[in-house]
């Protein structure tokens, strides 16, 4: 019956984040990035927390990174704005925590199909690449000014 | 609050609960905080919660009302550690020991993220500042101070100590001694192995199935029992299941809970009718050949002894195997020998059904033929009546941990679900119905690992449609045996049996077996009439004659009025449907026809048509 089907579904997006929610709740994913609403009664489901574990044998190893997700109206049809708490010296994350969607792929290239999970990925792999290991790193437990 | 929550969580997943998505329909745009939904119970009551570091995974349960110092305790318990270096994330949330679970708004059943903080003592106790050249060293002491520092600031960091190898003196050049050195230290430390299993080299080892194989051969004892057990050999050569096993040996708690599953995965066996038997059939063609196999090597099998007096049991145990399963639905027919000659013949007609269904373009209706190539068969049939009765027990099955990577690495290795295949005693004398099982395994292993399929198997609701179906056939088949005697099933009725997931067909199988349906809803009252045209559409994609006779015969016993358009009949779901938030009404409209007007289902069959 797939097949005979005129487009693809649109999946509304509190559906998506609803989808995300549980995603993160379950657990089913890799354990080094945990994802969350950053109230649990935020109905509009719009702003959530997030939790990077550094990966070993880089600078950013044993720290725990905190990231606040912004999902506006219109995602997910707009790419989430994430903002880092914990500070981090990483390429693409600005002098605020910010982080740049110009330098992360998944950001760049967002679509509706992608999840905060991957992006969450991404940016925690990024901490592997060669360009970040030589960085040096603020004291842990920093934090940015909000 | 977190009860709201609550169900919008489950309303993103799809749950069948009617009151519950009812509510949510209302509710989907705004996720508005209206309906409140009593979850107090769950609250209060014992909560299943899954634990989670980067390398393992154990449930632990606790009380609802307990706080996150009270759930760090025991975490710390059953990790083998100390409660300072529990540190639990949870939605992206570090846990204070000062919160209760309530207040994160933990449920059963969710997962939360463990991190195990360098102890300072431990840190302290190991080589690493004396031995300041080797460079993992070296981060190691600089990461000290660091963990030290933040400990009272509540940021518990560290992930144990610098990844395994760090810990080994390596400054030491004589190989032996380090060799020592280290099997004394990790039969001293049983952390310590683990860490070791877990560090980056053991792990590249572990992670390379090539690597492995030829370590594994390079065990002479492990080699001459490959010789002589071929299958054994098999097993080896699945990198899968042999990272699989890895990860089982690497991680007891692990090993623990899957011998605790499968403890209660054969108990739930045990206590279904027949049940016994197919365990002891298990035994029989599985296990025993495994024992007898390693028995030469590492002793005597102690279980034996706990058949040796069953013997004659399980003899005639496993000659009965050949014959079907009694039909629990044939109460009528199966008495009759006249009855039973046909239901041969049905089997037989499955060859070219399957070859059908394998031929089918859409993916939906074969993914739905998971369970189906023996379906027909009484068999199959009887095993279908006891997942129905136990949907429980099927679902155990599905959920358990190991059940995805097995159903992977079949998939991948479809020799190896062959030779299971080949080598069944059920198909011993058939070797037709064998062959065909053989042919239709590859699609078989697809749709099993098909999510939707899945989610299907664990929805009763659902396997009772299966199993109607199954029961109008046989109905069919005896009012009209004349219908299956020119072989090969009526397309209709084809996708009537397999038809899961398209309730077009359950539709279709309504009518067959003219089955009053329990709801009295304007929906399935008007199912019938969608189930015509569609119907007719199948069959039109199917050569055989009989699919027109069978339109004919549906559109006889339809007296619903087809005429409606569905956009009419569904206006109220489609409104529904716009208001949460699909704005494809095309789409909304074929998922509300496909599902008879159930908003719920069309909502769940939109979300994973994505």
């Amino acid at each position: 019956m797939a097949s005979s089907f005129p487009s693809r579904t649109v999946v509304p997006r509190n559906f998506k984040l609803l989808e995300e929610l549980e995603a993160a709740q379950k657990g089913q994913h890799e354990g080094s990035v945990s994802w969350g609403l950053e109230a649990n009664d935020d109905m509009s489901l719009s702003r959530w927390v997030c939790m990077i574990i550094g990966p070993s044998r880089t600078p950013y190893e044993n720290r725990i990174y905190t990231l606040k997700v912004y999902c506006g109206d219109h995602y997910p049809d707009e790419p989430p704005v994430f903002r880092f708490q914990t500070r981090i010296n990483l390429t693409g994350v600005a002098a605020n925590g910010s982080v740049e969607s110009k330098i992360f792929p998944g950001l760049r290239h967002w679509n509706r199909d992608m999840t905060l999970h991957q992006v969450l990925n991404e940016i925690r792999a990024s901490m592997s690449s060669k360009e970040n290991a030589k960085l040096s790193q603020p004291s842990e437990g920093a934090v940015y000014p909000s | 609050m977190s009860e709201n929550n609550n169900e919008q969580m489950d309303v993103g997943t799809g749950t069948t609960d009617n009151n519950m998505v009812d509510d949510a329909v209302a509710d989907a745009p705004t996720a508005s905080p209206n309906s409140v939904v009593p979850v107090a119970e769950s609250l209060t009551s014992k909560l299943k919660l899954a634990i989670k570091t980067p390398k393992e995974k154990k449930d632990i349960s606790i009380d609802g009302s307990s706080s996150v110092k009270q759930l760090k305790d025991l975490v710390a318990n059953e990790f083998n550690t100390s409660i300072e270096q529990v540190c639990l994330i949870y939605s992206g949330k570090i846990l204070k020991d000062d919160e209760d679970l309530k207040k994160h708004d933990i449920k059963d059943g969710v997962t939360l993220h463990l991190v195990i903080r360098a102890p300072k003592n431990d840190a302290m106790s190991t080589n690493t500042s004396a031995n300041p050249v080797a460079p993992s060293d070296t981060q190691a002491s600089a990461n000290n101070p660091n963990a030290a520092q933040t400990n009272p600031g509540g940021f518990p960091f560290g992930l144990g100590l610098t990844a395994g190898m760090g810990n080994l003196n390596f400054a030491n050049t004589n190989f032996l001694d380090m060799q020592q050195q280290l099997q004394q230290q990790i039969m001293s430390n049983p952390a310590q192995l683990r860490q070791l299993m877990e560090s980056p080299m053991v792990q590249s080892i572990t992670s390379n199935p090539d690597l492995l194989r030829s370590l594994l051969l390079s065990n002479p004892q492990m080699r001459d029992l490959m010789e002589r057990n071929p299958e054994i050999s098999h097993l080896l050569n699945n990198p899968d299941l042999l990272r699989q096993t890895m990860e089982y040996a690497r991680n007891p708690t692990a090993l623990q809970e899957l011998m605790r599953n499968h403890d209660r995965a054969l108990s739930n066996l045990e206590s279904i009718p027949g049940g016994f038997n197919a365990l002891q059939r298990i035994y029989h063609d599985v296990q025993e050949p495994m024992y007898s196999a390693a028995q030469e090597q590492f002793g005597n099998n102690p279980f034996t002894q706990l058949f040796a007096g069953n013997d004659e049991n399980a003899s005639a145990s496993r000659t009965e195997n050949t014959n079907p399963l009694p039909n629990p639905w044939a109460p009528r027919s199966t008495g009759t020998p006249s009855a039973t000659a046909p239901n041969r013949q049905q089997q037989s007609t499955i060859v070219p059904n399957n070859q059908q269904q394998q031929q089918t373009p859409s993916a939906i209706p074969t993914g739905a033929a998971g369970s189906s190539p023996g379906l027909i068969s009484p068999m199959m049939q009887n095993y279908m009546s006891q997942l129905v009765q136990n949907p429980r027990l099927l679902e155990s099955v599905l959920n358990a941990p190991y059940m995805q990577p097995l159903m992977d690495s079949l998939a991948a290795n479809p020799d190896i679900s062959r030779q299971m295949v080949a080598n069944n005693p059920m198909f011993a004398n058939n070797p037709e119905l064998r062959e065909q099982m053989i042919n239709a395994l590859p699609a078989m292993m697809e749709q099993m690992r098909n999510p939707e399929v899945q989610s299907l198997m664990q929805n009763r609701e659902a396997l009772e449609a299966i199993t109607q179906v199954q029961e109008g056939l046989q109905r069919l088949h005896t009012a009209a045996p004349n219908l299956f005697q020119a072989g090969g099933l009526p397309a209709g009725l084809r996708f009537g049996a397999t038809g899961l997931a398209s309730p077009i067909a359950t539709g279709n199988s309504a009518n067959a077996t003219s089955t009053t349906s329990t709801s009295s809803t304007a929906a399935t009252s008007q199912a019938p009439s969608a189930a015509r045209p569609a119907g007719t559409t199948s069959s039109s994609t199917d050569s055989s004659n009989y699919a027109g006779v069978f339109a004919q015969m549906l559109n006889m016993m339809s007296n619903q009025n087809i005429n409606t358009p569905p956009d009419q009949r569904y206006a109220v779901q489609l409104e529904q449907l716009v208001s949460m938030g699909f704005t494809n009404r095309e789409a909304n409209l074929q998922a509300l026809t496909a599902t008879m007007g159930d908003v719920n289902a069309a909502v769940e069959r939109l979300l994973a048509q994505i």
